[in-house]
């Protein structure tokens, strides 16, 4: 059921980073490419929405390159974001922004992850993270699940190791449940900096796909701003689409052809 | 106009047979832009113009592994005012000039190619910008295509870059050992150059630096003559690029060779005595960039290197001429991500002549400086910008500031104001007198 989790540990008597590091260690594949359907709506009822293309490839050392191209509406279509996600531990990771109109890629801070990602309430390192939160990062601690939680999962804390992180992600902690057999955290409430509820993160739909876990349904409810992003994935392909070398800021701009092959 | 006819002979059939999918009509736009724009001088009415912009965009695959893009731009100016009387496009080669429609319209094909790879060669064939630089508001390295000035600086540049009939091949260098490496060579036998208004123009240029010495309100009636070399080899534009990235750093190494887009002086023997027009001669440009993240801040660097630029001149005698020297740009850039989710973005540019210039129209260094501040509110529905351009001691400058307001993901409006201050031989105070306030509507259907 869990595919190549060949570092996975029974669920019970484990601490807070044998979870955190099954999470981590969550097969996902060495590349995939998925369609994807974004719906924000604001608590005053106003709806936005946005389709786009996923694409991601790991190289051997498990260092992943993802970009993700919108493809509608129109006033968008092609800006495409890319990160280049280090395995080297003194590395940070990088990203680039393409915006049609200016016709190159622009090299964004990296400290920047902790932005919100083209108006919707994941943020950069959201995206790019997919749900696995890095041991460069946190410091983790066992807890209840958040309240509301199924039972049967288990609770994990999460706090940035450092004030520098804490800027950089924009969170003070995270308090997540995770399902202990797909090793998904299905519910995740973050905390600002200063201690306040920010969004909530719940996972609405995830199934195996070729032996793997896959989201195919997420949503994110931002208290603060006030509004709720849902992220559903689409014609999922593992195996399909950029090589890990296609991944370099000169491609972006050519991103719109992006197929699964 | 042969070959409108024939572009558009061309565009119908490859629309009509594209094979796309079932329903498909390819010769339907995919998209339509809408941009309407009016504009109020202030105090006095020298700026009031008002426009209206038609961009359709057709887009599909002719096959599974042949894609295409085709737009065009329909300008209809109700004032007559940013290019009076017929408008000069004496400066686009045959095959890349633009349509004029009566004194008020012009139709201009912005796009036109395809994409198709050859084994490890992607290629791009036709009507094509290609971006190279770093800089925001600035070029150094951007500059295979050429530009259009009839609003100055003011349009973006993904507006008022002029595309260019060409072929670029890119290919990655994995083979050879730098699997983040891209090689990219572009070949563009069109010999089209800037753009320039003319004197009449609302944004004619007035200081002497851009008149060949003239000083404001004197010289030769415009527009003058161009003449180039024969034949499209003598004015084509070759490039080459090497990008890749090395410890966090993206790095590019640029040559271009091609026409310098911006004209030179030359005085031509007629029967009637002697006649000044524009020429164009070539350079070679050796560039490279750079661009890395530390922490929140974003430094990125660009410098370029002409051995041969032409620099315009005036003698004790009055008369225009060039000669040839070595130029170095350079720029330094810093993106910071400051307080208040604010986006700020400082430019200095230093642009060099080397050797002994004394009779140049234009001074031995400028320095020029960009200052932009953004930030949005609202789930950026509402942006807010401001920017500053300026030169030399600040004291030569234009201001920028645009409120936008996005109805839905379809619709727009904003209000914008450009200050411009200086002395009108100034690079920017030149349009001292040409404030304006705009307000503007797009809409993409």
């Amino acid at each position: 059921m869990l595919g190549d989790h060949a570092l996975a540990q029974p669920a019970t008597n484990l601490s807070a980073e044998d979870i955190a590091h099954n999470i981590n260690v969550r097969d996902e594949g060495d590349r995939v490419s998925r369609s994807l359907a974004m719906v924000k709506v604001s608590r005053r009822g106003s709806q936005q929405e946005r389709e786009a293309m996923s694409f991601r490839a790991n190289d051997d050392q498990g260092a992943r390159r993802s970009l993700i191209v919108y493809t509608a509406p129109r006033s968008i279509r092609g800006t495409a974001f890319m990160t280049h996600d280090s395995a080297a531990a003194n590395d940070s990771d990088r990203r680039w922004l393409f915006l049609p109109s200016r016709g190159s890629s622009m090299r964004i801070p990296d400290a920047e992850r902790g932005k919100y990602f083209l108006g919707t309430g994941f943020s950069y390192e959201d995206i790019k993270s997919e749900l696995k939160f890095s041991a460069r990062d946190y410091r983790f601690e066992l807890a209840d699940p958040p309240r509301g939680s199924d039972p049967g999962l288990l609770g994990l804390r999460a706090i940035p190791k450092t004030d520098q992180i804490a800027r950089e992600l924009g969170y003070s902690a995270l308090h997540a449940a995770v399902d202990p057999e797909s090793w998904m955290p299905v519910l995740i409430q973050f905390e600002d900096r200063n201690g306040q509820d920010l969004k909530t993160v719940a996972l609405r739909q995830f199934e195996q796909i070729d032996g793997i876990w896959t989201i195919l349904e997420i949503e994110v409810d931002h208290h603060q701003k006030n509004h709720i992003t849902t992220f559903e994935y689409r014609d999922v392909s593992y195996d399909t689409g950029p090589h890990h070398s296609d991944f370099v800021p000169e491609n972006m701009e050519d991103s719109l052809d992006w197929q699964p092959r | 106009m042969t070959w409108v006819k024939a572009t558009v002979a061309l565009c119908a059939g490859l629309l009509a047979s594209a094979p796309g999918q079932a329903g498909e009509n390819h010769l339907v736009p995919v998209e339509v832009g809408v941009h309407v724009e009016a504009a109020a001088g202030i105090p006095s009415d020298r700026s009031d113009f008002a426009e209206v912009t038609l961009v359709p965009v057709w887009e599909g695959d002719v096959s599974a592994s042949i894609n295409y893009r085709l737009s065009a731009r329909v300008r209809f100016e109700g004032s007559d005012r940013l290019a009076p009387g017929q408008p000069d496009l004496s400066g686009y080669s045959y095959a890349g000039r633009p349509l004029a429609i009566g004194d008020t319209g012009v139709i201009e094909l912005r796009d036109a190619y395809a994409d198709f790879a050859l084994g490890d060669v992607d290629l791009r064939l036709g009507k094509q910008q290609i971006v190279w630089g770093k800089l925001y508001g600035f070029k150094i390295l951007d500059a295979i295509n050429p530009q259009s000035f009839r609003r100055f600086i003011l349009e973006d540049f993904d507006k008022s870059r002029v595309g260019l009939w060409s072929v670029s091949a890119r290919t990655p260098l994995g083979a050879v050992g730098l699997p983040d490496w891209r090689a990219q060579l572009v070949f563009a036998p069109d010999a089209t150059v800037h753009e320039l208004p003319t004197s009449t123009a609302l944004f004619a240029l007035q200081a002497p630096r851009f008149r060949f010495g003239a000083p404001p309100g004197t010289g030769e009636e415009e527009p003058l003559a161009i003449e180039l070399q024969d034949g499209a080899l003598e004015n084509a534009v070759y490039g080459g690029r090497v990008s890749g990235m090395v410890s966090g750093l993206d790095l590019a190494f640029v040559i271009i060779s091609g026409l310098d887009p911006e004209p030179l002086p030359k005085l031509q023997m007629r029967e009637t005595g002697a006649e000044l027009i524009r020429t164009h001669e070539r350079r070679t440009l050796y560039g490279v960039s750079a661009a890395g993240s530390f922490g929140r801040t974003v430094i990125r660097f660009e410098s370029g290197y002409s051995p041969d630029r032409a620099v315009v001149t005036r003698g004790v005698d009055g008369m225009p001429s060039f000669r040839k020297e070595g130029r170095l740009a350079t720029a330094l850039a810093l993106d910071v991500s400051g307080p208040f989710d604010t986006l700020m973005s400082v430019q200095v540019l230093e642009d060099h002549v080397l050797g002994d210039i004394t009779d140049a129209v234009r001074p031995r260094s400028d320095t020029l400086v960009s200052a932009f501040l953004r930030r949005d509110f609202a789930d950026e529905r509402i942006g807010t910008s401001l920017q500053l351009l300026a030169a030399d001691d600040l004291s030569d400058f234009v201001l920028r500031t645009r409120v936008s307001y996005e109805f839905d993901d379809t619709s727009e409006v904003s209000l914008n104001a450009d200050i411009f201050s200086g002395d009108q031989n100034d690079i920017f105070g030149q349009f001292d007198d040409r404030d304006f306030l705009s307000v503007s509507w797009s809409r993409v259907f």
